[in-house]
């Protein structure tokens, strides 16, 4: 049944074309005989041919069951991306967009489970499968070209997917892609899991700015969120992506830094002495970066006083705005980029010194307060109230991102499987323009056989 | 003469190979069935739910005891299974039918079953329409909207009942499924008479606990679209309409089960703001007219 359908076409063009080439070589011989135009008066379409006419009713009806069928084997669906990036060829979390994914086997596998297909493998269904692109600009002018947004999924039935309901496959791949791409793509929210299992372990100051991270992750998390869409309000909070994001800057801000000022002031830590080996360590080679900074800056600082009579000082060149009205357009030269880097370096040399002082401090405070070493307890209740408050803003932050994401998951794509119902204009032709072939190759044949009679007839 | 007998008895053959090649062909699309894939997203659930829908069935059978569509859904792995009406005929039903039907399908999933006119004509001798129900104010008495003074025959619900079948009338129940909890209610009133006899029942349903996945089971989709279109409820699942009977290629559905032209609501999945409907073309049929390019069909939710 399968290779009846599959070829349904190519059978019927060569039951077809046999008797219609008899019949076209019978008239092109009979065109040259002086009598043609009388042979042709004595044929009639209807009388004598019930038989053939019956024949062709037949075959009009087996198109009928078997056209809807051959269409049924070869089915599509349009997949288009519906969100912003997508025309630059991107996910919506910024990652290369790709094709081929729509056939990874992650999806199909996904859609073999999810339709509870039987007898078929991921294999089977790649090697009935294929995607392209709709739309496509051309490369060759750089205004036709761009990326398409829309991919058609084609099925075309293979022995190993007969079995199948061709447009329920095109459907469970189409909806397991986007499920899969939901699910990859707009559920990254790994950023927003806090761990403080191991923070028992710190020092209090590195306990600090492990929490100072932790608060400013969220902020800037809920920040990116928020210039994707910064009006989307939770239905059940009524947070929004910046007032989670101004929250956690805020416990960055005020509550590990009042952390931070306690251990500073108290002077305590864990392991006092570690610590301040630690922090010793660390100035002396952030007394060697100072240096280098230093060294770097007074190099461009040398190289600028020598060249500055000798280059040029403006470069203009002449370009065209994007209104393409013409402008002189100023650009960098050398002595530029000299003084950008020793501007760059006397910053990061003032930097190091900031923290080698704010070391300093620290190694001061430890030094001159004497706490014994060990647990501080308002240092705890601080640290725990802190984990709390971003255990609290993780969560709600999370719980954001999925109602937006849930939100979103109907708008990334949209899906359109193009039915057999949706075609049925074309099945009406096909099955039309298959008979009528039929229809004439059976009465060119008719007619070279009423010619031959005819001719028959004449010479006895 | 004898030629307007030949030509007769010629146009009698082809009508009869016409006929006999067309009705084997509707007979074979009857005895299986399709199934259709939905898919829908929801912040509520947090665990992917999937459902399987069944309506209409009209007694019908797939394969001896339904042990075909019973495989079917069993492999599919539903976590719920809601059946929306019609599964008897309310002539000479055969309860025992939908009672089996049941305990298969409860050792797959828990089964929530939802009234249609015909279990209606079966349990209250009559379809819930207005009149009807105004008519019997006096024993219906403050609670307009709890039908069981006018139970006439309740052997149908009391067998659910006993199998573990909820069944869902102007009520609604909560279930934990995989993680997510679902609120599951149920209509069987019509147009004449969901206000104000189905109405404040739902309207109470689609508005208690708005973090709850909430989906309702209304035999006939009519009433969802002329009176509750967009309500907060998530998912509503319907049949009635057996697909139109006979399904023209290009128009859709030709006949509604109420006896019109051309019904809205025939199949398909129509979405509002914060509500989805899914109506099934259904499993079986009742009455003279064949499903024609209309095949029984199962009808599959993934809730993400």
């Amino acid at each position: 049944m399968f290779y009846l359908t599959k070829y349904y076409k190519y059978l019927i063009g060569m039951i077809c074309f046999f008797p219609a080439l008899y019949g076209i070589l019978t008239i092109l011989n009979g065109r040259r005989q002086p009598s043609f135009k009388s042979w042709m008066s004595g044929y009639h379409v209807w009388k004598g041919k019930g038989i053939f006419n019956f024949l062709i009713l037949g075959v009009f009806f087996l198109n009928c069951f078997l056209i809807p069928v051959c269409m049924g084997q070869k089915v599509s669906a349009e997949i288009s991306l519906n969100y912003a990036k997508a025309s630059q060829g991107l996910n919506p979390n910024g990652t290369r967009f790709n094709q081929s994914d729509i056939l990874s086997n992650a999806v199909l596998e996904r859609a073999i489970e999810k339709g509870a297909l039987k007898g078929v493998t991921a294999g089977n269904l790649k090697s009935a499968l294929w995607v392209s692109p709709l739309v496509q600009g051309s490369s060759d002018n750089e205004n036709a070209y761009f990326i398409s947004t829309q991919f058609g999924l084609f099925y075309n039935a293979k022995k190993s997917t007969a079995h199948l309901n061709g447009e329920t496959l095109v459907r469970l791949v189409a909806e397991s892609y986007k499920e899969w791409f939901v699910h990859e793509y707009s559920e990254n929210v790994k950023v927003l899991r806090m761990d403080f299992s191991q923070i028992g372990q710190r020092d209090y100051l590195d306990i600090c700015k492990y929490l100072r991270k932790q608060a400013e992750s969220i902020g800037s998390y809920m920040l990116t969120m928020s210039n994707e869409e910064a009006a989307f309000q939770s239905e059940t909070t009524g947070e929004t992506f910046q007032s989670i994001s101004s929250q956690a800057y805020s416990v960055a801000n005020v509550m590990a830094e009042s952390l931070e000022a306690y251990v500073l002031e108290s002077g305590i830590s864990k392991e006092t002495t570690e610590y301040v080996g630690r922090l010793s360590f660390q100035n002396v080679f952030k007394y060697f970066d100072a240096q280098k900074a230093k060294a770097a800056s007074e190099n461009n600082l040398t190289a600028i006083a020598m060249y500055e009579n000798d280059m040029a000082r403006i470069v203009l060149v002449p370009t065209y705005d994007i209104n393409d009205q013409f402008y002189m357009s100023q650009t960098r030269i050398g002595i530029d980029d000299f003084a950008a880097a020793a501007d760059s370096y006397a910053n990061t040399k003032t930097e190091i010194h900031n923290q080698m002082a704010k070391n300093d401090h620290i190694l001061n405070m430890l030094s001159k307060m004497s706490v014994p070493d060990g647990t501080d307890e308002k240092a705890e209740r601080l640290i725990a109230q802190i984990e709390a408050e971003l255990n609290r803003l993780a969560l709600e932050a999370e719980n954001l991102v999925k109602e937006y994401s849930t939100q979103q998951a109907n708008k990334y794509m949209s899906i359109k499987v193009i039915t057999l119902e949706d075609q049925i204009f074309s099945v009406i032709i096909k099955i039309l323009e298959y008979t009528l072939l039929f229809a004439v190759s059976m009465h060119l044949c008719m007619f070279a056989v009423h010619i031959n009679k005819k001719s028959r007839r004449r010479m006895s | 003469m004898k030629r307007v007998i030949k030509i007769m008895l010629k146009t009698l053959v082809m009508i009869g190979v016409l006929s006999g090649a067309c009705t084997a062909w509707i007979i074979w699309s009857n005895r299986t069935f399709g199934e259709t894939f939905y898919t829908l997203y929801s912040r509520k659930i947090e665990t992917p739910v999937r459902a399987v829908l069944l309506t209409d069935l009209h007694e019908k059978r797939f394969g001896e005891n339904n042990q075909e569509l019973i495989l079917r859904i069993g492999e599919l792995k539903p976590d719920l299974i809601l059946i929306a009406g019609d599964a008897l005929n309310k002539m000479q039903p055969d309860i025992e039918y939908v009672i089996r039907l049941c305990q298969s399908l409860s050792e797959i999933a828990p089964v929530y079953y939802g009234l249609g006119n015909h279990e209606n004509e079966i349990v209250y001798g009559t379809d819930l329409n207005k009149n009807y129900l105004e008519s019997k104010a006096e024993a219906l008495g403050e609670n307009q909207e709890d039908f069981s003074p006018l139970i006439q025959n309740g052997e149908l619900l009391e067998r659910l009942e006993e199998n573990g079948i909820q069944v869902v009338q102007n009520q609604s129940v909560e279930a934990l499924i995989k993680g997510n909890i679902i609120e599951i209610g149920g209509i069987s009133t019509n147009l004449s008479s969901f206000w104000p006899y189905s109405g404040q029942f739902v309207y109470g349903f689609s508005q208690q606990d708005q973090d709850n996945f909430k989906i309702l089971i209304s035999h006939r989709p009519e009433l969802v679209t002329q009176y509750i279109a967009g309500y907060p409820i998530d998912l509503v699942v319907s049949g009635h309409n057996h697909g139109g009977i006979i399904r023209i290629p290009g128009l859709g559905g030709l006949i509604s089960a109420d006896g019109g032209f051309f019904p809205e609501c025939d199949e398909g999945m129509i979405e509002w703001e914060e509500m989805t409907m899914v109506i099934s073309r259904g499993l079986g049929g009742h009455g003279s007219v064949p499903r024609v390019f209309n095949q029984p069909e199962l009808v599959i939710i993934d809730i993400n």
